[in-house]
């Protein structure tokens, strides 16, 4: 470190902005990106006192033809207009459509030929799946045909007579589609096919044409199902029968209503225990059941019917394979029935974890967020993919055929389960517009999802979450990035861009910007204001600052408005003392400083060599004898005439011998955050110094800071803790540290054990208990 | 008249609503003057490496289980070498898989080094791996040599991009 004397302090003034014809500081409030506060969605982030929403009820009844992979479906839906407006037609959705032969999705997906293509993707380009609702008719409630236009996956009625302020409307419709193999051409539901015993397994969403939400941000929200943007619905309450081959067992939004004809006496009294079971889940179809049913197929058909109150959607699964169990949950003097589903190529893993994870899941997301409001909350076992809906979802995790699996499908398996079950929050409850804004559920729930494995197990691998994981994004080739406030069509890296950055995003607020209480609260605060609402983007930035008392914008702005990043340097340290003008401290540094001093090479080696003076030292006078840095009488009265002029303090600091610290810090990556240092101490000890985000509020580009210690400083480093996602440790320590690449630190750690996966813990410890055996 | 381009079809098992959704994979490729060799680690999802590996006609290698194959490194290889180019000054280089690190979030880290190459000054690198299962998937590519860095990102429809490096 560069040790610097100056005669007096002086308190560098911060630099005055390059003049700009506009405001492009990184504090500017988002004044001009929010919507405007209205009577329906308040300033502070809340509902107003006009919000209202919309209402649709539906009564479905279903068939599920197992020959044919079938659908066959009529529904009421009973429509209530608690807008103030008058509505001339009726916008509702036809997700179905989307596999159909004409779909918008296979025209606008951009893939180029290349080099190579799967028999997958050519099949699928080719597309022989007649998919897509076939609509038998749409009719009031009173049985007369109404008018409807099909727009792809949009459908619109046109009233008869405008729906009024306030009134009700009721619509009926008769459907059928074809299911999907999942296998064959993917989807979020579907059947998967066992060729072993020819059985199918149901997962069955977006079956029926939904109404698409009305409200006064979007009017009708009908932007077209492509299949990114995922879906914008309306809460209303369900009632379903849903008729399959009699050996079925059939999983699904909401309560069993008629369990008395669906299911034997046996699996009820299972049922009922498992209502007061805490720890283990109670098998209500076991193993061996649903493997006795898998050998033949039941030729006659049963009913089962389900309700659900308040609820944006509802799914089920149904299969002949399925092993059911269940368990109670308790949550803030609440509680629901946690519940799994799956066939038996999902044990044994999934009897062990699936259950107990949905129930803690439930827990620890109802501490965070809101209550959990519904009577069940169900995971089902579907390969290779993880989908959710209300009180439903399908979650992959599928273990080897041998009934082995690696420690990774584990926590994949858990993780999706966590994920989806989180899904029943945001967005099922906390009811954000998926078709919008892909990150305000998924971002939200990775970011919540993290917080429920940590509370698993100590030291769960969460993949995503805590903001070093996400600098492999951030640092990346800027072409390839979207800010996460682009439309869920357009995101680049959907992933990290949606999920990964805003679980970082929010984490950073949480440990680092406002700390767990502030955020805590706020976040808690947002979930309980929206809780069975429809929030915006808007709604949740407001909320995390009404409820904290802390400006947010910038944060919001760099890192949910841009795809700037992180890299902040420390760029110079320089060393300041005091001049006491003690002539005895004075000189004695000096002297020190001369002594410190290079010495030119001929200097060294003429050290030896004879020179006149030796001959005849008369030639040598005053000057070449004098010791400058001698303290002298002349240099001790004027040091004692100078303090006698100065007051107790000026004393005191003239004797503190404290050391300055000037350190210049340079904003590399553009966005402003919070600058984290942890200063050693020449004995060993530390400091921590957390300086706030809006020491860039004037100068976004590079600041000086002076610390000072009565210590001497060795050492400083800059988010020692991770918590910034820097991209570049290089330059975040003083002296300057390089980081190792991944390849060094593998090299050296490669002779270390279990790195190279060759040997994992278990077989280190298997081949210890093998050497205790010799030794013995 | 078109040309006629000629494309390989091969099978894939599923291209499904997966369970998770970022496709990537991350190459830092660091050249080392002292060793005159590329030194490279390529961070790939678990089980999105597997299933290629599978796809590509490499047994069930139980990567990180106690059953993990005993040519389990031969096979990572033997892929990647199939999908992953780097030309240096016009020669085609080759690596050896050094080792691989397996961690529980599901990351498998490859670790290669490359054959020795005199100071390079322009670098190919062609990149498809994965590709060929996800449609989606993105190839993150950070090039280090000497004080210049390189970042860049690959897909299905862009496999490789070249980088002269500048003194």
């Amino acid at each position: 470190m560069k040790k610097v004397l100056l005669l007096a302090l002086v308190i560098a003034t911060t630099q005055l902005l390059a003049q700009e014809n506009y405001n492009y500081n990184k504090f500017k409030q988002l004044k001009e990106e929010l919507a405007t506060p209205t009577v329906y969605r308040t300033a502070s982030g809340a509902p107003g006192h006009k919000y209202y929403q919309q209402k649709a009820n539906y009564v479905i009844d279903l068939t599920l033809d197992d020959k044919t992979q079938k659908i066959t479906g009529k529904e009421t839906i009973t429509y209530k207009n608690n807008s103030p407006d008058q509505l001339d037609y009726l916008w509702l959705q036809l997700d179905q459509n989307m596999r159909a032969k004409d779909s918008d999705s296979k025209l606008v997906n951009s893939i180029n030929m290349g080099e190579e293509k799967s028999f997958a993707e050519i099949a699928r380009l080719h597309n022989d799946f007649d998919g897509g609702f076939k609509l038998d008719y749409v009719k009031s409630g009173s049985g007369k045909d109404l008018k409807y236009t099909i727009n792809k996956t949009m459908m619109r009625i046109d009233l008869p007579t405008p729906l009024a302020a306030g009134a009700t409307t009721s619509i009926k419709i008769g459907w059928w589609y074809n299911i999907n193999n999942r296998d064959e051409i993917g989807g979020r539901s579907g059947y998967e096919y066992f060729k072993e015993d020819d059985n199918y397994l149901y997962t069955i969403a977006q079956f029926y044409p939904r109404m698409a939400v009305y409200n006064e941000t979007e009017g009708w929200q009908n932007k077209q199902f492509l299949g990114n943007g995922e879906f914008t619905l309306t809460f209303g309450d369900f009632k379903v029968n849903i008729t399959v081959p009699a050996d079925h067992i059939v999983g699904a939004t909401g309560s069993l209503t008629n369990p008395s004809s669906v299911l034997t006496s046996e699996q009820r009294s299972r049922f009922k225990k498992a209502q007061s079971e805490y720890l283990k889940p109670v098998i209500i179809v076991t193993q061996a059941e649903a493997e006795e049913k898998e050998k033949t197929k039941a030729s006659g058909t049963k009913t089962w019917s389900f309700s659900a109150t308040n609820v944006r959607d509802f799914a089920f699964a149904s299969s002949r394979k399925f092993i059911w169990d269940a368990m109670a949950v308790k949550y803030n003097g609440n509680s629901t029935i946690a519940m799994s589903y799956y066939p038996k190529e999902g044990n044994p893993l999934w009897e062990q974890y699936s259950t107990r994870v949905v129930a803690h899941t439930i827990a620890s997301y109802s501490k965070h967020t809101c209550d959990y409001p519904y009577p069940v909350a169900i995971s089902v076992h579907s390969k290779s993919i993880g989908m959710e809906y209300p009180m439903i979802c399908f979650n992959g995790g599928r273990p080897n055929k041998d009934g082995t699996y690696s420690k990774r499908t584990k926590y994949a398996m858990i993780g999706v389960i966590i994920h989806e079950v989180g899904h029943n929050f945001f967005p099922m409850i906390i009811n954000s517009d998926e078709r919008q804004w892909t990150w305000m559920d998924e971002g939200l729930n990775t970011f919540t999802q993290y917080l429920c494995e940590q509370e698993w197990e100590k030291g769960y691998p969460s993949r995503r979450g805590p903001a070093y994981k996400i600098v492999d994004y951030m640092k990346g080739d800027k072409k390839n990035i979207t800010p996460i406030m682009t439309n869920s069509e357009s995101l680049h890296q959907f992933g990290n861009n949606a999920y990964g950055k805003p679980a970082a995003a929010l984490n950073i607020l949480r440990e680092t910007v406002m700390g767990r209480e502030l955020f805590d609260f706020a976040f808690k605060t947002y979930a309980e204001r929206w809780k069975l609402k429809h929030p915006t983007p808007a709604d949740f930035f407001r909320t995390m600052e009404d409820a904290s008392g802390v400006d947010l914008d910038w944060f919001w702005r760099g890192w949910f408005y841009t795809t700037d990043h992180c890299d902040i340097a420390i760029e110079n340290v320089e060393w300041f003392k005091i001049v006491t003008k003690n002539p005895e401290v004075e000189k004695a540094i000096a002297k020190e400083l001369k002594d410190a001093e290079a010495v030119h090479i001929g200097v060294t080696r003429n050290e030896k060599m004879e020179v006149y003076s030796d001959k005849d030292p008369k030639i040598l006078d005053f000057y070449n004898q004098y010791d400058p840095f001698k303290v002298t009488l002349v240099d001790k009265e004027e040091h004692e005439k100078y303090i006698a002029k100065l007051s107790e303090n000026d004393i005191k600091i003239l004797e503190s011998d404290f050391n300055y610290y000037n350190i210049d810090f340079v904003n590399k990556g553009g966005l402003v955050m919070p600058i984290l240092l942890n200063f050693t101490f020449k004995d060993g000890s530390t400091k921590e110094v957390r300086i706030p985000a809006e020491i860039w509020r004037k100068n976004d580009k590079q600041v000086s800071k002076v610390f000072f210690f009565k210590k001497e400083v060795v050492n400083i480093d800059m988010d020692p803790w991770l918590e910034t996602a820097d991209i570049n440790l290089d330059d975040n320590s003083w002296p300057r540290r390089v980081q190792l690449s991944k390849f060094k630190l593998y090299q050296k750690k490669k002779y270390g054990w279990g790195v190279d996966g060759k040997e994992n813990t278990m077989q280190r410890d298997r081949r210890n208990e093998e050497l205790k055996n010799e030794k013995k | 008249m078109f040309k006629k381009i000629l494309f390989l079809v091969f099978t894939v098992s599923l291209l499904s609503f997966a369970m998770h959704k970022y496709y990537v994979s991350i190459t830092e490729a660091e050249y080392n003057s002292k060793s005159k060799t590329f030194e490279i680690s390529i961070k790939f999802i678990g089980h999105d490496l597997e299933k290629a590996l599978l796809n590509a006609g490499a047994p069930n290698l139980y990567l990180g289980t106690p059953k993990e194959v005993e040519k389990a490194n031969y096979y990572l290889e033997l892929y990647i070498n199939q999908r992953f180019h780097m030309i240096a000054d016009s020669e085609s280089l080759n690596y050896k898989l050094i080792g691989k690190e397996i961690n529980n979030d599901d990351f498998i880290y490859c670790f290669l080094e490359s054959n020795k190459i005199d100071s390079p000054k322009k670098i190919t690198i062609k990149n498809t791996l994965l590709t060929e299962v996800f449609n989606e998937q993105a190839n993150t590519v950070y090039l280090k040599v000497g004080n210049q860095k390189i970042n860049y990102s690959l897909n299905k429809g862009k496999v490789s991009e070249t980088h002269t490096i500048v003194k």
